[in-house]
């Protein structure tokens, strides 16, 4: 079984050999006063399409043939950054000034920009979940929740028959009634912020010292409710980002070759003997 | 009109149909549907019937209600729909008015014998086979009335015939049954040292996958409702389709191969294949019928309750396994493979048969597990004298050593491996002696054969060229290293924690265990979506399990080496695919009794409700009730290139794992 590093190796080498043929190609071609752009273009065309397929390939996981999934990942990551390069060599290293082409250029970026940023969230985010603790099923997660919730209104209403008093319910229904309600703090858990958690941490210290001893007891259970309910927020903002970054990447890559498809008529239309 | 069904787990709660306008629910009395349990409000949702249909509405800003997955406040229901109000569940069913309700189609519930072994067992025939040995000897009367001798042989048994050249078991299948001669004789072949008979004497071909058409099908064949079966595939009453039975393979060039290779003769009255039927292992070697032979094939439910009330079977039994299958193994060893014929007969004489643990370990094992180590039965241990050396025939054992106040686990050994060789090569050659430098305990159950220390000294080791003895013990390195499978730089990959975790929680047991590392895994379920796409929309496995460190063993079927499962199985649903040994559940004839569920020690069996192609449950005609069935990862056997699961993860998260391999799993933790 190869290594991942060794497999990193692997595709880079060849990757950087193929950017310089492509380079090296590119060159002659000006050289010879080739229609370099359109030479250019088909391979960016033909890159984009292959791109795009990997999206049907998922939906044929029972065709061996077709290789694996985690094959097509690594050709889709790659031919990407080769992508890249080809558009730059296609722009000829200019920024384009029509509208047109400007949206065109907008919208490349736009699935370049998410799919690095896809790649930067699988990589990191599948890590932190794991360290911070339990996974657990997203699907699953509206409900853990809600028996949390359920768990600490019972301490709570619990409480107030046993003490007689309405501090702790009081504190739930203005500081914590809405922490477990819905999930909190979603760019924080993104952003590894632990200020939230601890804003309401130190609320819960304020709120101790007008409680007796049994009081104390109950609230000590809601305080590693609180810590239950914060790794559910945590694992939910993670999964809804690492399902979340695909709804824009897919319709913006769609969105390109639309683009891509009349940028190539026109440039065959208009081409003005440029061929 | 509309119908409620509601459930609190498995079990049916109640059932109601209602064709006034407005339901109430919740745990006042004053409610239509009552769900008494604390956590659910007086008044916590109701449905009503409204100009867009029935409309659920949650009542109450404590409580929660779940239509599917979704959290809701209000929604329209639609047929088949399932709502969640902890712990029940409420399956919709709608009747739009003036509609008729497809009618729910019902079948018998399957019991045991509802299909027997053979369909053409009759009275007559089980009488003939009682006229039999080993049969005409067993008291009748030993055996209960739910369960008689005839009844056994009638429903698990059936009269097989082969012609003289037909290859009636092949080495390396797996076989969920054994054979009684009644006429003939039959040669048992073993393969010249490990390698058998080639495949291609064999007849073996590979199993037959679906094309590439029939699963690309699948993508617009697939039935929209969960667990979808055919009814009228039920009624059936044939375990094998006709003229399948009389498709046997012959042995090309029986005289010579029977020259070439060791032979074993067995007449009438002996049994074979009982081994690798009862103790769930592949077949060690190829039976030949010899002549025109005529053989009782009992299925092993069969035999194991013959076995339980027959005392005179089980010790013939045990007495032809001593005879025949004990020099089998032995002589494939490759350590006596330099023995002549009667120094093996001195081995055979002197071999201990023992086993440690319990056979049906998963009734208990959960607890066991939380005892430790030092309440698992001990084989050999560490400092003692070593009386011999231990070859384990099946199960699992666990070697580890002193370690502070505890021990520590240096690996696992399974079925072939060998323990002690070491220390008494040692002593045999040094003048310092040493003791066992490990302890050896049973994990589960283990068979072992004990090969005694003076037998090895006289005869054993003195046959081994120099080079095939291990080399000699330093006692200061032997904590360091364990030479006995030279495997220290797997254990490092691995980790002590993974190592014990495995070996406590006995995944050490999984041939394909699905291993996923959550620091990869996105979460992104194509490997769920994957195994719906090749299972009828039906995902056979759960993406969820024990975590330990960054790994996580999902709720997959693990293809056990020794798979529990099939222990209870009154009917033999559960078995063996007979080439490739994947655990695979026959859906006809499983009476869905959820024994194997319970077994399972790893919760990786499911019991499902099933449905016709129109979407409504199948139920049993005489209690109406849903028919159930136990539903697991097949590994897809029936499908192209293997496992869909593996194959679809795209971040290389996800592996189907040998765990009788060390080597792939500690490269595949490093990786």
């Amino acid at each position: 079984m190869k290594t991942f590093a060794a497999r990193r190796t692997q595709n880079l080498t060849l990757l950087t050999i193929v950017c310089v043929v492509l380079y090296f190609a590119y060159s002659v071609w000006q050289a010879s006063l080739k229609p370099t752009n359109f030479y250019t273009g088909w391979i960016l065309a033909g890159c984009m399409i292959f791109l795009t397929l990997y999206n049907m390939r998922k939906k044929l996981t029972f065709l061996p043939a077709l290789g694996s999934s985690a094959m097509w990942l690594q050709f889709h990551l790659y031919i990407g950054i080769f992508t890249i390069f080809a558009f730059v060599l296609h722009v000829n290293f200019h920024i384009p000034n029509g509208i047109f082409e400007s949206a065109l250029f907008i919208l490349f970026f736009a699935v370049v920009g998410s799919g690095v940023l896809g790649i930067f969230i699988t990589r990191r985010s599948p890590r932190l979940m794991t360290r911070k603790g339990e996974t657990f099923l997203y699907e699953r997660i509206p409900i853990l929740r809600k028996r949390v919730k359920d768990e600490v209104e019972k301490l709570v209403f619990d409480s107030i028959e046993e003490t007689n008093s309405t501090t702790l319910s009081d504190f739930y229904l203005k500081k914590l009634h809405v922490y477990f309600s819905r999930p909190q703090n979603i760019l924080g858990h993104l952003f590894e912020s632990h200020t939230p958690l601890r804003t309401l941490k130190n609320e819960v210290d304020v709120v101790e010292r007008y409680l007796d001893s049994n009081e104390k007891e109950v609230l000590q259970d809601i305080v590693s409710y609180i810590e239950t309910k914060d790794n559910l927020d945590y694992q939910y903002a993670h999964q809804l980002m690492l399902k979340g970054w695909l709804f824009f990447h897919i319709p913006v890559t769609y969105a390109l070759l639309i683009f891509s498809f009349v940028h190539g008529v026109l440039a065959y239309a208009f081409h003005g003997g440029g061929m | 009109m509309i119908q409620l069904v509601v459930k609190k787990g498995r079990e049916t709660f109640g059932e109601f149909d209602f064709t006034k306008d407005k339901i109430n629910i919740g745990r006042l009395p004053q409610n239509d549907i009552v769900l008494s349990m604390g956590g659910i409000s007086r008044k916590h949702a109701n449905i009503e019937l409204q100009r867009d249909g029935y409309v659920l509405t949650k009542m109450s800003e404590h409580s929660e209600v779940l239509v599917g997955d979704e959290s809701i406040e209000s929604c329209v229901l639609s047929d088949g729909d399932v709502i969640t109000i902890e712990p029940f569940t409420i399956r919709v069913s709608i009747q739009e008015p003036g509609e008729e309700k497809a009618t729910a189609e019902k079948i018998k519930r399957p019991k045991r014998w509802a299909v027997p072994y053979g369909e053409d067992m009759s009275d007559e025939k089980v009488d003939y086979i009682l006229t039999h040995a080993p049969f005409k000897d067993i008291d009748e009367s030993a055996f209960t009335a739910a369960a008689p001798l005839k009844g056994i042989l009638r429903n698990d048994a059936r009269i097989v015939k082969y012609n003289s050249g037909n290859i009636i078991i092949r080495e390396g299948d797996y076989g969920n049954s054994a054979f009684f001669i009644l006429q003939g004789s039959v040669k048992v072949v073993l393969g010249k040292g490990r390698q058998g008979l080639p495949p291609s004497l064999l007849g073996r071909s590979k199993k037959k996958s679906k094309g590439v058409l029939s699963a690309l099908a699948q993508l617009w064949t697939n039935n929209k409702m969960p667990e979808v079966r055919n009814a009228k595939a039920y009624n059936q009453t044939s375990s094998k389709k006709k003229g399948k039975r009389n498709n046997r393979i012959t042995l090309q060039g029986v005289p010579s191969v029977f020259d070439k290779y060791n032979t074993a003769h067995l007449v009438e009255g002996q049994i074979f294949g009982e081994i690798a039927a009862m103790s769930r292992t592949p077949r060690t070697a190829t039976v030949v019928a010899n002549e025109d032979i005529e053989l009782v094939e009992i299925r092993w439910q069969g035999l194991r309750d013959i076995r339980k009330r027959a005392k005179e079977l089980k010790e013939h039994i045990d007495k032809i396994y001593r005879q025949n299958n004990l020099r089998f193994q032995i002589q494939e060893t490759p350590m006596f493979r330099n023995l002549s014929s009667e120094q093996l007969d001195i081995i055979v004489q002197n071999t201990i048969f023992e086993t440690f643990g319990d056979f049906e370990w998963n009734r208990d094992f959960k607890k066991a597990a939380k005892r430790g180590i030092g309440k698992e039965p001990i084989i050999a241990q560490e400092d003692d004298y070593p009386s011999g050396v231990y070859m384990i025939r099946s199960g699992f054992a666990r070697l580890s050593q002193k370690y502070g106040h505890g021990h520590r686990t240096l690996a696992y050994l399974g079925g072939g491996h060998i323990y002690g060789l070491e220390e008494i090569a040692h002593n045999w050659r040094s003048k310092k002696q040493v003791c066992f430098q490990k302890s050896l305990r049973a994990v589960g159950y283990t068979d072992v054969l004990i090969i005694p220390t003076k037998i090895m000294e006289d005869i054993v080791l003195p046959s081994l060229p120099p080079k095939d003895l291990p080399e000699l013990i330093d006692p200061s390195k032997a904590s360091k290293k364990n030479e006995a499978l030279d495997n220290t730089e797997q254990l490092e990959k691995i980790g002590s924690h993974l190592m014990e975790f495995l070996v406590e929680n006995r995944f050490i047991n999984g041939t394909a265990t699905m291993m996923i590392n959550l620091e990869r895994c996105t979460r992104c379920d194509d490997c769920v979506r994957a195994c719906a796409a090749a299972h009828d929309n039906n995902p056979k496995f759960l993406r969820h399990g024990p975590q330990v460190d960054q790994v996580m063993i999902a709720n997959a079927c693990m293809h056990c080496a020794d798979p529990v499962c099939m222990l209870g199985c009154p009917t033999g649903a559960i078995h063996r695919d007979a080439l490739q040994g994947q655990v695979i559940v026959n859906d006809i004839t499983c009476i869905g009794c959820a024994t194997c569920a319970n077994s399972c020690p790893y919760n990786n069996i499911r019991m499902v409700e099933i449905r016709d192609s129109s979407g409504n449950f199948i139920l049993e005609n005489e209690t109406n009730k849903p028919i159930v069935k136990a539903t697991k990862c097949d590994l897809c056997v029936d499908q192209l290139g293997g496992p869909a699961c593996q194959r679809a993860c795209p971040h290389d998260a996800l592996k189907r794992i040998d765990m009788t391999n060390l080597e792939t799993l500690a490269n595949w933790i490093s990786r």
